[in-house]
């Protein structure tokens, strides 16, 4: 089993304290034929960066919604900062995701009737906790969204809405933030920001971090990169290059021809 | 989804999406489906009625063995508008029976006349004719001919069902009384009536220049009808006549029955403009519900290739194809509605009995070809902006509203508002017809208004809402009022319309109980006879006896009324125009009985030549007491009579009074509806205890001629109720539309930590905001003008009817926003959110 330390700046040490993310054995399989997942394990200490990189169809989508309790995998066991997840119905989830993981998409998924401020908030308004304002400043000044507070997402870049998202993510102070090609509809520089602010809300908040994407130049600002391919993890990368990471994607895309079924 | 195989090819993935398009989208399709289905039902019922009053003949029964029927038009000539029907016979001066004689190819020719004579032991009012009428068919005659005043021949049907066989006597009443007569013969003709001998018959329906009710013409044998016709068309009658044959000379025969046709015509035309106009509304609207369920799918057949127009082909064929399968039981429902529908015209007498449907195929066809091009025009449009979009957009279109409510907008509303407002005033300074047409007009200025301002005012109302929410406000509650706020113009849209329906409905409904409270109000304390004698068996009472009555002891005054029609010839802008108003006629002696709470002038002086009008009528008019004025009476009689008071129960007794000299003057025969008495009613119960036929009941009877009474306002109500469904379900429909395309927002706040449920009670809470503004709206719009209303006409300020109908209406209103923005928000919360983002909707 891989498992994916972070590195020694970055971490709270405390060897009774869980992982942020345990995944065991977990497989999933679509109308009982197409198989996404194949008895993926994978481990992802607190404070830690991952990327998960691979082919269309092989399987890392399913990966991150597994992980992230969107989706319920067929067997395996998936703990997130130690509880059990993977047989709970769906509102548990849903409360469970509220309190313990935070989403960043591609599609950035702000709610365009509610302030840069409000969609920020939103996820302690739903759960009721109250608000923590010292950390909500904090957090808006580190993405650096402090003039665009009053403004609906309509009104600002996309670059300024996926970081309204990632702030809105962190807001909850969530064990785990999963990223979905979250730089996938950015130019190469608001890209290359946007991919430094999650690195530093790493390395300054030691925020546990697990990101999908298909650019190598991106998996290389992670901690480690999980390269999968046929429903498995098939290498496992510690602070490659992107050169390295392009090389490897290239090899293993080489022997096989013919792309797999995507599935959503 | 044959079609769409066939149009985007025939690879494998195009028939992969037309399955999942076809699977996705039925509730689209459905919402296409009903709207169809009830836009071909009421275009259908219409297009009946349009057609029955276009083409539908009452077949000639008593006259079907004349070949050629000669009459005046039952039309008043008004050059730049409909030509009011008169109705009562036009009758024809009796010198052109020769004229129409001389005609080479007439073989006979007789002058037709149709008055009250009733055979007293039968109980049911009959009409009497000359014998040369029946004669004229050559039917069989058992007996003889009556020869002398005394003698009458009788339809074998009504000899029958009177027990009388030939050489029996019977007492008949006409307006001339009651006589005994000598049954000469029972004759088998088709119709029912009493023959009398022609000069008998002329001196019974008293025409006052011995004119004749028309002309029936047999033809000789060999002669050509057509070309007799034309002939007799040739002959140098006067103007103003026709000369019908084949089955037109049933409008002749039946003549109050053609005179409705014209009416019919004019009403299924205004109808189903109103009918087009929603039904393309609603239509279009589901079809962008259908449209926009497929937005992704289109999309992506933009993706592989497809070019716009061959999307919006497709959507169109889709549309077409489902609206023509809608199209089937809407018309067959159609068909049905057109008979209760005739069935409510014909109760308020806007439709004859004796005009059968006109039920072809013409109708269906014509709901077809107005609903298949809508179906296909309002699928094109939906699908035009999607199909022009670059696919990529067309995935990842933004759902951001813009447009902030122009400030213009807003002000046009409010100003009309503010004349709606002053509109409404009007009942408050007089009680008249005027008055109910300016709190109508005010009510639609009402609605437009808010239609303006609603984006506005859901801004302010929301805005105020917003500024009440704290940090300690639920969630739900906190979603819902932001994004009412938000998409302030889309709910404005659905309030608007949900607030027309409440406001239309109410408006209708309250004008007409209102008036009608009135009506009864004004009558209630304007009726003052001590007992009235009605003669329904007999078809009235005759002029004779109520002569008699005056002079019995203990009867102080015994006053004939009747209702008629009078037209008021005016001229506006150099053209000339006819207004119809239902008149009561009085005898003299009208102060005696009613009390019209005259105004000026003394209703005393009611007789000879001599109207009243009400006070609102007369200043609308424009006369006074002691001008002439220019009236049709309704058999088609020019007079002048002088208006001799002024009065204010004008909603319960009519615009115009007319007095009944004013109609014995200038028309034949007739029975009065009614004798008005005051003074002792037990000496009038004695009075008619020896005369059969005869009722007397204590106390005044109610008569119906003001506007109360007037049969269109229920109609109208009938005809509001249906389409107050029909764009309820618009309303759904675009409610469902608006919803459903909130599936990504869903799943979005589901991932940022939304229950189901929380997303549900934000749906709930927008619901009830949205019905809470539309029914706030509509009850602002229409509860203080018919307060009004109320106050004016009644005296008491408030809505004048049964008030369930509020609280109905807004339930209905509430029912629909929750039930069409509840259910798709149900649906949406099935899907995993996930898979939701991840499709990229």
């Amino acid at each position: 089993m891989p498992t994916m330390q972070a590195p020694r700046t970055a971490l709270r040490e405390d060897p009774t304290r869980p992982a942020a993310l345990l995944m065991r054995h977990v497989t999933k399989t679509y109308d009982g034929a197409v198989t996404a997942l194949d008895r993926v394990s994978l481990q992802v200490q607190y404070g830690s960066f991952l990327a998960v990189m691979g082919p269309s169809g092989s399987g890392k989508s399913t990966l991150l919604h597994c992980a992230a309790g969107l989706d319920s995998p067929t067997s395996g066991e998936v703990l997130v900062g130690g509880t059990e997840i993977s047989r709970l119905n769906e509102t548990k989830r849903t409360l469970l995701r509220r309190d313990r993981i935070g989403f960043v998409f591609q599609s950035y998924n702000l709610l365009p009737s509610l302030t840069v401020e409000e969609n920020i908030a939103l996820p302690l308004r739903l759960s009721g906790a109250a608000a923590d304002r010292g950390w909500l400043d904090e957090l808006v000044a580190r993405v650096g969204l402090g003039p665009f507070l009053r403004r609906k997402p309509g009104e600002i870049s996309g670059g300024q809405r996926q970081r309204a998202a990632i702030a809105r993510a962190l807001a909850a102070r969530p064990e785990v933030v999963f990223a979905d090609e979250p730089t996938g509809a950015l130019d190469l520089e608001t890209a290359a920001e946007v991919l430094d602010l999650l690195r530093g809300l790493v390395d300054e908040f030691g925020q546990t971090t697990i990101m999908v994407t298909h650019d190598p130049h991106a998996a290389a600002r992670a901690h480690a990169t999980a390269v999968m391919a046929d429903g498995r993890i098939d290498q496992y990368c510690v602070q490659p290059t992107a050169e390295e990471l392009a090389r490897r994607l290239t090899l293993l895309r080489a022997p096989r021809p013919g792309p797999p079924l995507d599935r959503p | 989804m044959k079609t769409m195989g066939r149009r985007a090819g025939s690879g494998a993935r195009p028939r992969l999406f037309a399955f999942a398009m076809a699977r996705d989208q039925i509730g689209g399709l459905v919402a296409v489906a009903c709207a169809v289905f009830g836009g071909a039902a009421m275009v259908t019922a219409c297009a009946v009625i349009g057609e029955t009053g276009l083409t539908s003949h009452a077949s000639p029964e008593r006259l079907a063995a004349a070949d050629i029927l000669v009459a005046a038009r039952q039309h008043h000539p008004v050059p730049e508008d409909l030509d009011p029907p008169l109705r009562e016979r036009v009758t024809i001066p009796s010198e052109l029976v020769e004229v129409v004689a001389a005609v080479p190819g007439v073989a006979a020719a007789v002058g037709d006349l149709t008055f009250p004579a009733s055979i007293l032991s039968l109980e049911a009012p009959t009409e009497g004719h000359g014998w040369a009428s029946a004669a004229l068919g050559g039917s069989v005659l058992d007996g003889t001919a009556p020869e002398g005043p005394g003698q009458i021949v009788l339809d074998a049907a009504i000899a029958t069902d009177a027990g009388l066989a030939v050489g029996e006597r019977t007492e008949i009443a006409t307006a001339a009384g009651t006589a005994e007569y000598l049954v000469t013969g029972v004759v088998d003709a088709p119709g029912s009536g009493v023959y009398f001998e022609e000069a008998t018959a002329a001196a019974l329906a008293e025409n006052p220049g011995g004119e004749v009710d028309l002309i029936a013409v047999a033809v000789e044998p060999g002669a050509s009808l057509a070309d007799v016709a034309a002939d007799i068309e040739a002959a140098g009658l006067p103007e103003g006549l026709i000369v019908a044959t084949g089955e037109a000379r049933g409008d002749v025969e039946f003549f109050t029955a053609a005179a409705t046709r014209g009416e019919l015509v004019a009403m299924a035309g205004s109808l189903s403009g109103t009918v087009l106009i929603l039904v393309g509304c609603v239509v279009a609207g589901a079809l962008s519900v259908s449209v926009a369920n497929q937005r992704r799918d289109l999309a992506l057949l933009r993706a592989l290739g497809a070019t716009p127009r061959r999307v919006r082909r497709l959507v169109a064929a889709q549309a077409t194809a489902v609206a023509a399968i809608a199209l089937v039981p809407g018309i067959a429902v159609g068909h049905l509605l057109a008979g209760a529908f005739a069935d409510a015209l014909t109760g308020v007498g806007l439709l004859s009995e004796a005009l059968p449907l006109a039920r072809t195929p013409l109708s269906a066809l014509l709901a077809a070809a107005l609903m298949l091009p809508t179906a296909q025009l309002a699928a094109r449009g939906a699908a035009m902006r999607i199909s022009r979009m670059p696919a990529t957009e067309a995935v990842a279109e933004s759902r951001v509203e813009p447009r902030e409510p122009s400030h213009l907008r807003v002000r046009v509303g409010l100003v009309l508002f503010a004349a709606a407002l002053a509109q409404s005033l009007l009942p408050l300074f007089t009680r008249s017809e005027a008055a109910l047409v300016s709190t109508a007009t005010g009510a639609l200025m009402a609605i437009v208004g808010l239609a303006l301002a609603a984006p506005a005012l859901v801004r302010a109302l929301t805005g105020h809402a917003a500024r009440r929410l704290s940090d300690r406000t639920g969630a739900p509650q906190w979603l819902a009022v932001s994004n009412s706020r938000t998409y302030a113009l889309r709910t404005a849209g659905s309030v608007t319309v949900l607030a027309l329906a409440v406001a239309l409905t109410l408006t209708q409904l309250y004008t007409q109980t209102t008036v009608e409270r009135a009506a009864a109000a004004d009558l209630e304390a304007g009726l003052r006879a001590d007992a009235t004698v009605t003669g329904a068996a007999v078809g009235g009472v005759a002029p004779a006896e109520i002569a008699e009555l005056a002079d019995e002891p203990g009867v102080t005054a015994a006053v004939p009324m009747t209702s008629t029609t009078v037209l008021r010839e005016y001229e506006f802008a150099g053209d000339r125009w006819a207004e119809s108003y239902a008149a009561p006629a009085f005898g003299p002696g009208a102060e005696q009985v009613v009390d019209v709470r005259v105004d000026a002038g003394d209703l005393a002086d009611l007789a000879g030549e001599s109207i009243a009008v009400s006070t609102a009528t007369a200043r609308v008019w424009g006369v006074d007491v002691g001008d002439e004025v220019r009236l049709v009476l309704a058999n088609g009689v020019a007079v002048r009579p002088s208006v001799v008071a002024t009065y204010e129960r004008g909603i319960g007794f009519g615009s115009v009074i007319v007095s009944t000299d004013l109609l014995a003057a200038h028309s034949g025969a007739r029975l009065f509806e009614a004798v008005l008495l005051s003074g002792d009613a037990a000496a009038a119960t004695v009075w008619a205890s020896d005369r059969p036929g005869l009722d007397v009941r204590a106390g005044p009877a109610m008569i119906a001629a003001g506007p109360g009474s007037s049969p269109e306002r229920w109609i109208n109500l009938l005809v509001s109720v249906a389409l107050l469904g029909y764009v309820l379900l618009g309303v759904g429909n675009s409610l469902v539309a608006s919803t459903s395309r909130r599936r990504g927002e869903f799943a979005a706040l589901r991932l940022v930590g939304a229950t189901p449920r929380q997303i549900r009670s934000m749906v709930r809470r927008e619901a009830v905001l949205l019905s809470a503004m539309a029914i706030g709206a509509g009850l602002a719009i229409s509860v203080p003008p018919m307060s009004l209303l109320g106050l004016g006409f009644t005296g008491r300020p408030w809505p004048q009817g049964p008030l369930w109908p509020m609280a109905a209406i807004a339930a209905a209103a509430a029912v629909i926003a929750y039930a069409a923005t509840m259910m798709p928000t149900r649906r949406a919360l099935g899907e995993p959110p996930a898979a939701v983002l991840g499709s990229g909707d």
